[in-house]
């Protein structure tokens, strides 16, 4: 993978606390947990159970966090992490007291903060539920909790939506006595509060929230703590009055409103309901909601630019595929290209397009997505690029394949190679069966005959058997991808290998803008780094 | 075909009558050749396409909810491993069910010796026996005797190294990983309706089913519990020997040129092929003998008698609709004589 890399600046890092052991094995425990993190869901999958998943997962998180706590903090915020990744990282970093590596304690509660607010809203709201239910509530976990959703722009919309899981995560952050010790000082008026009424508004919200913010901020929690009397903010008020009012729903989201319907408006229907919120949709409910809407007979607009490549497959699966979609599709493929630090003459891509390429029934089709989107990006890589499924097809970018048959790699990589490319990618789950092995042979056979052309296999499917991805040969390892834009993890694995100091650097290279905009107080990364342990120098990486 | 004394003859010709053979699969000791056919009777149903409910009224007695408007034929030897603490059964032979009608067999095997309780109504994962049951199983099917698979599963999970008498469960839970493999590894083709499936170069069985949609619901607990026992019980016998079959084809180290490789792996799937059609060739003209079981809804549920081959096959007049037929035991293992070549000078 090294002739990938272009010439990049990176900071240097010394890792002075690693034994020589310990820097030896800490490139095999983070290439396994890049295998596993960027790809693991929790789910099952075509092959494996929940319960395998989840205790594959968690060894994996295990060998890197007690390898280095720094490493794990900042690799969990690295593009292409699954949110399930995320949310069980944060838990553990969140569980255990801070400890002295790579990073700062105030640079690890950056990543923290860079984690929740990465994570979209029901599954951040999750992973609190998460830290709930294995009574985590020290005070990072507190002040964690109350800073991301006190001084979220959302709140207004969250507390409707979320009304309940908020309250569950404000009890859990407060405690069930000072939850309830605020909601009767906030009934109050801010005028009519005595000074220890307003020391513990201060120190419970208060800190966590603009000047400007506060009322609504009082609003919002009086909200979700069951407390409607005198609101004002538009959503809140449309939530109070839909019970009796069903056309005052019209600013709630959809599944609120559904809720309201279903208890107060038993004689509207779920189109009714639809019709009248459709405007509150968010850009992923627009596309998850067009087969119930043509159903039901209400037109919702959807913009296929605000849905990633992956989804956009998986809805034209369901849906059908469009020449809109198409050329949003290879529209995000060129720009995923130009963000990679690397570009071909001529790429060949080689598309597993079996059976098993559908994924388990949780995930239908995501593994195909997955590996379609990855062919548009990886064509995009080239000036010139000859494409071929495993049955043998020349393939077009954008085209839409069901995947049907056996798995046989082979004849397809021969045929490839037989183009002269500078690079042979292959997108597969790994598993062949006509027969097993060939695709393995055939390697060893061309390395043989001199013919040293690039190899890369790229996984979709993340198989806990193996803890990590399932190779095609051990001379092709493959690499784990969850989305295109995660293929630069591929990158990283290739110089932990090399270097750890340099693997270290390029991997605070590239989450450091996330940590600087999270930093605590304005500071950023660069004031509280440790001079001990890194300094700014300019490398060449090639 | 011919009948003799009710008795009936017919030929695995007459079995795969449709059918071609498609590109063999192959993965360690096990492979198989996809059985592919134009032809889709889609007249029948398995329990996974109907999402029949299943459930026990009393020990031995399992029952089944038709809820389609078509006829549904339970696989034989199909069973049910539940979560809930009732005890797991499975049929002792096919079962044909008339469509949006219900129907009982008394005739079920229990599975779990140390289980107790009755497995509520529902729609639930389907098993096939593994293949080393099928045999026992199919021999006792007209007893009315719950506990009739015991001794059978016990001698079952000696053989595999599994703890726990009379519990399938064991074996299921020891080798779990192993048979999930199965179903990941062998995928089906397109216009699939059944397979040949060899275990170490020797042919284990033959499964035939009435269309690709059934084909495509009955086939990983066919792959997975059947057939996966099997190779799985070979390759502990092999043991630190593990190696692909010998049949398998490997490429030669010479190999000077991408053309040539190219040449080289077209002609090695052009051989494998060959085999694959050789293999099917060689079985057409094995017999068949018959012994009806059951008739309804039209078509004859009979079981195969005294030959290469145990199981059932339904027909509907002169047409198989579904065949399920493992090897015998006493062929397995004296495989190599019965294949050896005559005497020859």
């Amino acid at each position: 993978m090294k002739e990938l890399i272009r010439h990049e600046a990176l900071p240097a890092i010394r890792m002075t606390h690693l034994s020589s052991v310990e820097r030896e094995l800490l490139p095999l425990a983070f290439g396994d947990f890049l295998d596993t993190a960027a790809t693991a869901t929790a789910r099952a999958t075509f092959y494996n159970s929940r319960a395998e998943q989840e205790a594959a997962i968690d060894a994996v998180h295990r060998d890197l966090y007690e390898m280095d706590r720094g490493v794990y903090a900042i690799a969990l915020l690295l593009p292409g992490m699954t949110d399930y990744s995320r949310q069980i990282g944060a838990i553990r970093l969140l569980d255990a007291p801070y400890r002295d590596g790579v990073l700062t304690a105030e640079q690890e509660a950056s990543v923290l903060r860079g984690l929740m607010n990465q994570l979209p809203p029901q599954r951040m709201l999750k992973l609190i539920g998460m830290l709930r239910q294995r009574r985590v509530n020290n005070a990072r976990t507190r002040k964690l909790i109350l800073s991301v959703l006190l001084g979220a722009d959302n709140l207004e919309f969250w507390a409707v939506k979320y009304r309940r899981k908020i309250a569950t995560a404000l009890v859990h952050a407060w405690g069930r006595r000072t939850a309830s010790t605020l909601r009767a000082v906030l009934a109050k008026p801010v005028e009519q509060r005595d000074a220890k009424e307003r020391q513990i508004v201060q120190r419970n919200a208060y800190r966590f929230v603009d000047v400007d913010d506060r009322d609504r901020v009082e609003q919002c929690v009086r909200f979700v703590l069951g407390d409607e009397s005198g609101l004002t903010m538009r959503r809140l008020v449309a939530y109070r009055e839909a019970k009796r009012d069903f056309r005052r729903g019209r600013a709630l989201p959809l599944e609120t409103m559904e809720g309201l319907r279903s208890r107060f408006h038993r004689d509207k229907s779920n189109a009714d309901v639809l019709e009248l919120t459709k405007s509150q949709l968010t850009a992923g409910q627009r596309m998850a909601v067009q087969r119930k809407a043509s159903e039901s007979n209400v037109q919702i607009a959807f913009d296929p630019a605000r849905q990633d490549a992956v989804r956009l497959y998986v809805y034209a699966f369901e849906m059908g595929m469009t020449g809109a979609i198409r050329a949003e599709l290879l529209k995000k493929a060129r720009d995923a290209a130009r963000r990679l630090p690397v570009r071909f003459e001529h790429a060949a891509v080689l598309l597993d397009v079996s059976a098993s390429m559908v994924g388990h029934e949780t995930q239908a089709r995501r593994p195909i997505s997955v590996a379609l989107a990855l062919r548009d990006m990886l064509a995009e890589t080239a000036d010139w690029v000859t494409m071929v499924s495993s049955d043998g097809r020349e393939v077009a970018g954008g085209e839409l394949i069901e995947p049907v048959g056996d798995t046989s790699l082979a004849a397809g990589l021969v045929t490839l190679l037989k183009q002269d490319p500078d690079v042979v990618f292959v997108v597969t789950d790994g598993y062949e069966n006509a027969p097993a092995g060939r695709f393995a042979e055939v390697v060893r056979a061309v390395r043989r005959m001199g013919v040293e052309t690039p190899i890369h296999q790229f996984s979709p499917v993340f198989a806990a058997e193996s803890r990590g991805v399932r190779s095609l040969c051990d001379a092709v390892p493959g690499l784990p991808v969850s989305k295109p834009e995660a293929i630069g993890l591929g990158l990283l694995k290739v110089l932990f290998e090399a270097d750890v100091e340099r693997g270290v650097a390029a991997l605070l290279g590239m989450v450091r803008p996330v940590i600087e905009h999270f930093a605590d107080n304005g500071r950023t990364i660069k004031d509280v780094r440790d001079a001990q342990r890194i300094e700014e120098v300019s490398h060449d990486v090639s | 075909m011919m009948f003799r004394n009710r008795l009936k003859t017919i030929y695995v010709k007459d079995v795969l009558l449709g059918c071609t053979p498609g590109r063999i699969q192959s993965v360690g000791y096990m492979q198989v050749i996809p059985l592919v056919s134009d032809l889709s009777d889609d007249r029948f149903v398995s329990p996974v396409e109907a999402e029949a409910e299943v459930g026990t009224s009393d020990y031995g007695t399992l029952n089944f909810r038709n809820p389609s408007n078509r006829v549904m034929i339970v696989p034989c030897h199909a069973g049910y491993v539940v979560k809930q603490a009732a005890q797991d059964h499975a049929m002792a032979h096919a079962g044909v069910i008339r469509s949006a009608r219900e129907r009982s067999f008394d005739t079920a095997m229990c599975v779990q010796q140390s289980q107790g309780g009755l497995i509520r109504r529902g729609d639930y994962r389907m098993l096939i026996l593994p293949l080393a049951l099928r045999e026992h199983a199919l021999s006792v099917r007209k007893e009315t005797n719950y506990n009739k698979l015991w001794n059978a599963i016990s001698v079952f999970n000696r053989d595999m190294g599994v703890q726990g008498e009379a519990n399938l469960v064991h074996f299921l839970k020891h080798f779990r990983k192993e048979l999930d493999e199965f179903v990941a590894e062998f995928e089906c083709v397109p216009g699939q309706v059944g397979a040949v499936i060899l275990v170490d170069d020797q042919v284990v069985g033959i499964e035939r089913t009435p269309s690709h949609d059934y084909w495509r619901s009955v086939w990983p607990c066919l792959i997975r519990e059947c057939y996966g026992s099997l190779a799985i019980r070979v390759a502990q016998l092999k043991g630190e020997r593990a190696e692909a079959p010998a049949s398998r084809v490997g490429l030669p180290d010479d190999i000077g040129s991408l053309d040539e490789l190219e040449s080289v792996i077209a002609e090695i799937a052009a051989q494998e092929e060959e085999r694959a059609k050789t293999t099917v060739r060689e079985l057409l003209d094995e017999s068949l003998t018959l012994t009806r079981d059951d008739s309804i809804a039209g078509v004859h549920v009979e079981t195969v008698e005294h030959g290469r081959f145990t199981g059932q096959v339904i027909r509907q007049g002169e047409r198989i609709v579904y065949a399920s037929l493992p090897v015998t035991k006493k062929w397995l293992a004296d495989s190599k004589w019965q294949t050896a070549q005559p005497f020859a000078i």
